[in-house]
C-alpha cells in the first residue's frame, strides 16, 4: 500500500513537471475513455435497462405476436391478450402498451402528441407512482370509451401546463374528446417505448378515441396490441415461453378461424422489435466497435508518448535498478503512472460521457413538434464498473510495452555512458515502427467502421414504413376540428379526389399510422 | 557468514569479454582480488584499463564471461537479475561520478529509495535516512532538491545514499571526477571518516593523489592485477 502511494505522488509530481506530454495524453485518454464510457451509457440506457423507473426490469420481457411460418412479428388481440393474462401462472402480470398519436386542442389549434394505450394496470405493474393523482383504477380499463381520463407526463405537466399543482380533475381535449387528467407521472418515467417520450397515458378503453380504424377490444382477429409480461421471480424465460406456447395451441385449437397459426413470443428488451430497440442494436454495436477502435488509437498514441518518455528517463529508470529494483517492480511503478494517467482521463471521460448521454437525439431528429424522441443513456454503477475496466485495460494496453522495455536495461553499460544504452536505437525504432504501423491499420478499420456507421444511421433515420417515401406527406388531423369519424371520411374523400386532380400527381393514398419515423397522414 | 579470516568479496580467474561485431574485447583477464572487511581498496589504472568493469561486475552490475565471484562466502557470479538486484540493494552502495540522483526527487526521497525497495517500514526507513544524512552533514537539505544543490552537495547525498541501507561494501566510481578539488578533497575526507568507522570501500580512481588515501591499491593494466600495494 505504502510503495502504491509512493508511486502514486511519484506519478503525479511527473505529471506536473512535463505539462505538455500530460495535457496530450490525457486528451488522448479522455477522447478513447470517453466515447467509449458515452456509447455504454446508450447501450445501457436504450438496451439494457431502458426504463430507470420500473422495478424489476430483469424480468421483463417484450410480447410479441408471430405467424407461423412467416418471418417479421404482428400483434396480439385484445381479447387473447386477456386469455394470456387469465391463465398464464408463471407470470406476475401482463401490460399494454400501444404507442398511438393524438392531435391536442391547444386554444383554436391542434398539436400532435405521443399517447399510450395502456392497461389499467400500467403503472401498478411497472412499480411507477405518480407525483400527481394517481395512476389507472382496474375498472377504468373496459367499457368502451367509458373512461376519458388520462396520466399526463412530468414534462407535458412542466412545459403545458406550467407545474400547475391543482392539475388533478382538470380537462384535456384529445382527439376531440375531453378527458380528466388523474395522475402526472414522475420526472424520469418517459413510457415503455424505446426512442420515444411519451406526453400521455389513456386506458385501453379509450382505444377506439385513438384509433380511426374501430373499436377493436373484442375483435379476436385484430391483432394491434404491443406489451410486456413481467415473470414470477425465478422463471427462466423458456420455461414462460412453452406456458405461453400451450395456451396459445388451446387458443388455436378453440378459435381456429382467428388464431390459426398464431404465438406469442417472449423477447428480451433489448431485442424487441416494435420499437427503437431492434433498430437500435445493430448501430449501437457498430458505433461500439467504432469508438472502441478510437480507444486502440488513443491507447496507440500514448503508448508511442510513454516511449518518447521514457527516452527522457533512461537516467532514472537506471539507477533505480541499480539501487535495487526489481524489474517487476520497476513495470509496476511504471503501470501506477499509467494508471494515474488513465484515473484522470476516465474522469474525464465520465464527464464526457454525462455531457453526451443524451446526444444520440442529434441523429434522429422529431418527426413533428410535439414529438419527443427519447434516447436516455444511462450513467449507473455499470457503466461506471466498464469505464474503470476500460481504464484498467487501456493502462495495459499504452503502458505495459514502455514499462516493459524501460525495465530491460543494459546497466553496466548504461551506467557507463551516463544515458545511453536503455534500449538499443534498432530495438526502440522497431517498437516505434510498430505501434505506427498498429495506429495507421487502426485508423484504416476505424475509417470503415464510420462508413458502416454512417450507413447505419442513414438507414434508420430513411427506415422504409413499406412504401416509397419519395413522396410529398401532408398531416391531416380532423378530430381536434370537431370531425367525427362519418364526416372525416368524407373530408379525406374529398381531399383525395382534389389531390388526384393535381397537376404533376401520379397517385395519392390515405393512410393512418403511427410509428417511430413513419407517421405520416397521406401522400 | 564471515568471519575475520575469510574475505567479504572474493574473486577468482574473472574475466569479462564483450563482443561487437563479431569483435571480441578482453576487458578483465583472469582477475583474482580479495577484499576483507572494513578494507579501503582504490582500484587504479589508465583509461580503459578495465577498473569500471571491474566494479561493475564487484557491484553485481554485470557478470562475469568466467571465473567465480563470492559475495560473503556466495558465489553470485552467475545470479538472476532478480537475485541481484536483491544483493545489490541489501549488501552493496554505490556513490558514482555523476552523483546519479533522481532529480525528480527530494534528498530524503533520494537516500530513501534504495529502502523502499527492501520493503523496510515508513519508521524505520525515516530513522536510517536521517541518520545517513546526519553523518554526511546534510540533513538541512532534505527536503530539497537536487537541482537545488551544489555538486559537492549532491556526492555527499550520493553517499548518503549508499550508507543509508548499511551495506556491507561501499563501491565508489571515480566520486571525485565531477568535482572541483575543494570539494573532491572533502568528499575524499567524508569517505576516510566512514572507513575510520568500520566501512568497507573498493574506490577506482585515476587520480592518484586520491587513491593514497586508500590502505591498499590495486592496479590494473589492459584487464589484468599488475599491482596490488598496502600502503605504508
Amino acid at each position: 500500500m505504502q510503495t502504491l502511494l509512493q508511486d502514486l505522488r511519484f506519478g503525479f509530481r511527473m505529471l506536473r513537471r512535463s505539462p505538455g506530454f500530460t495535457v496530450l495524453a490525457l486528451l488522448c485518454l479522455t477522447l478513447g475513455i470517453g466515447s467509449n464510457a458515452a456509447v455504454f451509457s446508450w447501450i445501457e440506457g436504450i438496451l439494457i435497462r431502458p426504463y430507470p423507473l420500473v422495478s424489476h426490469q430483469d424480468r421483463m420481457f417484450a410480447l410479441v405476436g408471430t405467424t407461423r411460418g412467416v418471418e417479421g412479428h404482428n400483434g396480439l388481440s385484445y381479447p387473447d391478450f386477456v386469455d394470456f393474462e387469465k391463465n398464464a401462472t408463471l407470470f406476475e402480470s401482463f401490460i399494454v402498451d400501444k404507442i398511438t398519436g393524438t392531435s391536442l386542442s391547444v386554444g383554436d389549434r391542434a398539436e400532435i402528441a405521443s399517447v399510450g394505450i395502456v392497461t389499467a394496470n400500467y403503472f401498478d405493474a411497472l412499480g411507477v407512482r405518480p407525483i400527481l393523482g394517481r395512476g389507472f383504477r382496474s375498472e377504468e380499463g373496459t367499457g368502451r370509451n367509458a373512461h376519458p381520463v388520462v396520466v399526463i407526463s412530468y414534462r407535458t405537466w412542466r412545459d403545458r401546463y406550467k407545474s400547475d399543482p391543482e392539475i388533478i380533475g382538470k380537462t384535456q381535449y384529445l382527439n376531440g374528446v375531453q378527458h380528466t387528467i388523474v395522475g402526472v407521472a414522475p420526472e424520469k418515467f418517459h413510457g415503455t417505448f424505446i426512442g420515444y417520450s411519451f406526453s400521455f397515458w389513456v386506458p385501453t378503453s379509450m382505444q377506439e378515441t385513438f384509433d380511426s380504424t374501430g373499436y377493436k377490444l373484442e375483435n379476436r382477429g385484430a391483432r394491434w396490441i404491443e406489451g410486456y409480461a413481467f415473470l414470477k421471480p425465478g422463471v427462466m424465460r423458456q420455461q414462460a415461453q412453452a406456458e405461453l406456447n400451450s395456451i396459445a395451441q388451446r387458443l388455436e385449437n378453440d378459435f381456429p378461424d382467428t388464431n390459426r397459426g398464431h404465438e406469442v413470443q417472449l423477447f428480451p428488451l433489448w431485442k424487441t422489435p416494435f420499437n427503437g430497440a431492434g433498430n437500435m442494436s445493430p448501430t449501437l454495436a457498430i458505433t461500439m466497435a467504432v469508438v472502441f477502435l478510437v480507444l486502440l488509437i488513443a491507447c496507440a498514441n500514448v503508448s508511442n508518448l510513454l516511449l518518447a518518455r521514457s527516452l527522457l528517463r533512461r537516467h532514472e529508470m537506471t539507477m533505480r535498478l541499480a539501487l535495487g529494483a526489481g524489474r517487476r517492480r520497476l513495470v509496476k511503478q511504471l503501470l501506477t503512472e499509467g494508471l494515474l494517467l488513465s484515473l484522470i482521463a476516465a474522469a474525464g471521460g465520465i464527464a464526457v460521457a454525462c455531457w453526451c448521454r443524451n446526444a444520440l437525439v442529434f441523429a434522429f431528429p422529431s418527426p413533428a413538434a410535439g414529438i419527443v424522441i427519447d434516447y436516455p443513456g444511462q450513467i449507473d454503477w455499470r457503466v461506471l464498473a466498464v469505464s474503470a475496466g476500460i481504464c484498467i485495460g487501456s493502462t495495459l494496453l499504452f503502458a505495459l510495452v514502455p514499462a516493459i522495455h524501460a525495465s530491460h536495461v543494459d546497466l553496466s553499460s548504461a551506467l557507463k555512458t551516463e544515458g545511453g544504452g536503455v534500449l538499443s536505437g534498432s530495438s526502440r525504432s522497431r517498437l516505434r515502427s510498430a505501434l505506427v504501423l498498429v495506429q495507421v491499420s487502426l485508423s484504416f478499420v476505424l475509417l470503415a467502421g464510420t462508413g458502416l456507421l454512417l450507413q447505419s444511421l442513414n438507414k434508420m433515420r430513411n427506415a422504409s414504413p413499406g412504401f416509397s417515401t419519395d413522396v410529398i406527406v401532408s398531416g391531416v388531423d380532423l378530430f381536434s376540428g370537431g370531425y367525427n369519424l362519418e364526416r372525416a371520411k368524407i373530408f379525406h374523400t374529398q381531399l383525395l379526389d382534389r389531390v388526384r386532380t393535381l397537376p404533376g400527381v401520379e397517385s395519392a393514398a390515405l393512410t393512418r399510422v403511427f410509428r417511430p419515423r413513419i407517421y405520416s397522414h397521406g401522400r | 557468514m564471515t568471519n575475520g579470516s575469510s574475505p567479504l568479496i572474493r574473486l577468482s580467474g574473472v574475466t569479462k569479454v564483450f563482443l561487437t561485431d563479431e569483435v571480441e574485447t578482453h576487458a578483465l583477464s583472469g582477475i583474482h582480488l580479495d577484499i576483507r572487511v572494513g578494507e579501503y581498496v582504490s582500484i587504479a589504472g589508465p583509461s580503459g584499463c578495465g577498473k569500471t568493469t571491474l566494479l561493475s561486475i564487484l557491484g553485481l552490475l554485470d557478470t562475469p564471461s568466467e571465473g567465480s565471484y563470492s559475495l560473503k562466502e556466495n558465489e553470485v557470479a552467475n545470479l538472476s537479475f532478480a537475485d541481484r538486484a536483491r544483493i545489490r540493494n541489501r549488501e552493496i552502495g554505490f556513490i558514482f561520478q555523476s552523483f546519479n540522483l533522481i532529480g525528480d526527487l527530494t534528498v530524503f526521497e533520494n537516500v530513501e529509495l534504495p529502502l523502499t525497495y527492501r520493503g523496510m517500514g515508513a519508521g524505520e526507513r525515516k530513522s536510517f535516512v536521517t541518520e545517513a544524512l546526519e553523518r554526511v552533514g546534510m540533513a538541512h537539505r532534505a527536503k530539497h532538491l537536487p537541482s537545488q544543490l551544489s555538486g559537492g552537495q549532491q556526492q555527499r547525498v550520493a553517499v548518503a545514499r549508499a550508507l543509508a541501507g548499511r551495506p556491507a561494501i561501499l563501491l565508489a566510481d571515480e566520486p571525485t571526477g565531477n568535482l572541483d578539488s575543494r570539494n573532491g578533497e572533502a568528499v575524499m575526507e567524508l569517505l576516510k571518516e566512514l572507513h575510520a568507522v568500520g566501512a568497507t570501500i573498493c574506490m577506482v580512481t585515476h587520480d592518484e593523489r586520491f587513491a593514497q588515501h586508500a590502505d591498499r591499491t590495486v592496479h590494473l593494466f589492459d584487464g589484468r592485477v599488475v599491482e596490488d600495494r598496502i600502503a605504508a
